[in-house]
């Protein structure tokens, strides 16, 4: 019974310093996907650099674009392979972890040129990360015009 | 004496908890489930219902614009319910351990000074499994050009 006694008020005691931990893996994790928004959107996508893409896009990945368009991680592909040039900003970005699964949201601003065809667009992003055996992908990414 | 068994139980239920199975086809209809309670909700004005399945810290994106969970209850408590209509036109559920995406299409109807307008919207809606169930922790959704 003592034993008991003793189990429970050591878990009592750990619960603050696990507590603690969490805060502090919490704040990790945000700043790692922070690094990962800017490795995927502001490096890779104007860079058409699938290879990096691959890494962190999981297979199924769904895009839903500016336009309400549905893209899968394929479709995502292609449409790069047709940008001209890009040139991509972003800012306010945040992150909100639930165990395995974050929420990152941001303002960006994009210009370039696809196709041949000038372009300017802005808007807010939502993207959820799965974390998966230890690695972060991204399995959704929303984009909605803004004002 | 009561305090080590309730710390017991706490302890075994956490242990218990992820080995439950989030991929079968009733975790599916769940999910259905509560996003018909969160249209019903919507509809009816009934934020206390809709407190329930959003997370508190629910990031809830609508025309560019961050909404945080209490902005969005606030509004849904002093909206006409007549004036705004959701029509699901189709979703699919996709389930990755205790993580659920919504990916679908909804209509939206406004009705302002009489005049009725009709937009359609792609959306994709993250509901996660935590101790009190599944609970939505991020909304959004883009109009859909013509």
């Amino acid at each position: 019974m003592k034993t008991l006694m003793v189990l429970a008020v050591s878990t009592c005691l750990a619960w603050v310093p696990a507590q603690a931990q969490s805060s502090t893996e919490e704040r990790d994790t945000q700043s790692k996907l922070i690094a990962l928004e800017q490795v995927v959107r502001v490096q890779a996508l104007p860079s058409k650099d699938v290879k990096t893409l691959e890494m962190f896009l999981a297979d199924e990945f769904v895009l839903v674009t500016l336009e309400g368009r549905m893209e899968s991680k394929a479709e995502t592909f292609a449409n790069i392979q047709e940008l001209n040039s890009l040139h991509y900003v972003m800012n306010e970005v945040q992150v909100r972890v639930h165990g395995s699964t974050a929420i990152a949201t941001g303002l960006f601003r994009m210009s370039g040129v696809q196709r041949g065809k000038p372009f300017v667009r802005q808007g807010r992003f939502l993207d959820t990360w799965l974390n998966h055996d230890g690695r972060w992908l991204l399995i959704s990414s929303l984009s909605t015009p803004t004002g | 004496m009561r305090l080590a068994g309730l710390m017991l139980l706490v302890m075994a239920l956490d242990i218990a908890a992820p080995a439950q199975d989030m991929a079968d086809p009733g975790t599916v209809a769940v999910i259905r489930e509560l996003e018909k309670q969160w249209t019903t909700g919507h509809a009816s004005n009934d934020n206390r219902s809709l407190a329930l399945i959003f997370d508190n810290a629910l990031v809830y994106l609508e025309y560019g614009h961050l909404v945080s969970k209490g902005e969005y209850l606030s509004r849904i408590k002093t909206q006409a319910s007549s004036l705004d209509r959701i029509t699901m036109e189709s979703s699919d559920v996709r389930l990755r351990g205790r993580t659920a995406l919504v990916v679908g299409i909804y209509r939206e109807t406004q009705v302002r000074s009489g005049k009725s307008t009709v937009r359609r919207w792609r959306f994709v809606d993250t509901w996660v499994y935590k101790t009190s169930g599944w609970v939505l922790i991020a909304a959004g959704a883009a109009p859909i050009e013509n």
